[in-house]
């Protein structure tokens, strides 16, 4: 054969031949394992393990283009991410614009208590620069200190990992509703905290100024002559004044069981249920006489007028003045004019 | 929907991988469209997490079970 190829191509055809088959399978290593070693950087980027030679021949490496297959997944999981990407951004505005349209204020805490985000009423609800937030914690902006303050809705959640609820929290004399919500990773980890403040400061003063002028009129009724009572439609005593107690004769106590028809004289008091009915059905009553029963048996001519209260379009309580008529043979009936 | 099945069994990772990429690459309009769901074979445990993890970051939806001698990976069109 050796011969037969020397009488072909001579000598030194022979010896470049050999040269340059040497020279062309040297390349080839060379860009087998070139493949091999990108193929590897690519699937270690997968988070996956390297090919090994025993595992893929270098005809099987070339023939299924392990480089082209990585790089196709490659193009569909960036395609993936830019998808994601504007889902999550899409995502973003909306939470903003939900952000920005609420009533509340609302703000994203780290779990070092760092201010993320917030909208534009937390920043009027408590007088922010916006500039100010930046890099500081709730405490240092909204409390103004470095420490947690008493009460302190943050230090709550991270301690019980729970939503927390704190339905009048005070700072610098305004009064807030807070909700507040933990984020937890996969772990159960508090990565985050929502808060929410409602400002309550106007319907905490609306509620002290009502209670305060239920408190006059209680007193008025609470020391006026004329008997006051209050009446639920079941009949029972809501509110009785100074008056009524002294001319009927019970306690605190006693009235607490007591109903309308027990303090009526027992020839009354089929009449007044009536009443009593037809009131809490819608009718009108004018001038009311009755007889009243106290606890010792004696007999009270009353004159009065009662009127009716609703609530939601439901009957919530009768409220009753009356004087005492002549005839008043009740041992309290020379305290009355 | 139509069933592509590849039995990889006795392949190992990264053979599997690579294997399973080439497949979801060749079929990933059928998968999207949802007229195709591939379903793979493997007795290789390292498959079950590399393959539906890449799937996943690709953008499909993939379950894995257990089955009595192998595990069997779906990987097929994800719900937005």
């Amino acid at each position: 054969m050796k011969s037969i190829i020397h009488k072909l191509f001579g000598e030194s055809d022979l010896e470049r031949l050999t040269s340059e088959n040497r020279m062309l399978r040297e390349a080839q290593f060379r860009q087998i394992e070139y493949i091999r070693k990108k193929t590897n950087q690519l699937l270690l980027l997968m988070g996956t393990l390297p090919i090994r030679p025993e595992e893929l021949d270098d005809d099987t490496l070339i023939g299924i283009d392990p480089i082209g297959v990585v790089a196709e997944s490659f193009v569909q999981i960036l395609g993936h991410e830019k998808d994601l990407n504007e889902r999550l951004r899409v995502a973003h505005d909306e939470i903003q614009a939900i952000l920005a349209s609420v009533g509340i204020g609302i703000m994203v805490l780290d779990s070092n208590m760092n201010v993320q985000i917030y909208n534009q009423r937390m920043l009027e609800m408590f007088g922010l620069d916006e500039g100010r937030l930046s890099g500081k914690t709730c405490c240092q902006v909204i409390c103004g200190s470095d420490s947690y303050p008493p009460n302190c809705a943050f230090e709550r959640i991270m301690e019980t990992r729970r939503p927390v609820h704190q339905t009048d929290w005070v700072q610098n004399g305004k009064h807030f509703e807070v909700s507040g919500v933990p984020v937890k990773n996969r772990f159960g980890d508090v990565t985050q905290v929502v808060l929410a403040y409602t400002d309550i400061t106007r319907r905490i003063e609306t509620e002290r100024n009502l209670r305060d002028r239920e408190q006059m009129y209680l007193d008025v009724f609470e020391n006026a002559g004329d008997i006051v009572q209050c009446v639920a439609p079941d009949g029972s005593f809501i509110f009785v004044n100074r008056a009524w107690r002294e001319h009927l004769g019970y306690s605190s106590d006693e009235i607490a069981g007591l109903k309308i028809w027990n303090i009526i004289a027992p020839e009354n008091r089929t009449d007044c249920i009536e009443h009593f009915n037809s009131l809490l059905k819608g009718g009108q009553l004018s001038e009311v006489e009755t007889v009243f029963f106290s606890k010792d048996c004696k007999e009270l001519p009353v004159k009065g007028h009662v009127t009716i209260s609703y609530s939601n379009g439901k009957p919530m309580a009768t409220f009753g003045m009356f004087r005492i008529e002549q005839g008043d043979i009740s041992s309290a009936s020379g305290q009355q004019s | 929907m139509e069933i592509k099945e590849i039995d990889m069994r006795g392949q190992i990772c990264p053979s599997t991988f690579i294997t399973a990429l080439r497949e979801i690459n060749l079929n990933k309009n059928e998968i999207k469209s949802e007229t195709l769901k591939l379903v793979f074979i493997t007795d290789n445990r390292d498959s079950t997490v590399t393959i539906p993890e890449t799937a996943e970051n690709m953008g499909y939806g993939t379950t894995v079970t257990k089955e009595e001698h192998h595990y069997r990976i779906e990987i097929f069109a994800a719900r937005q």
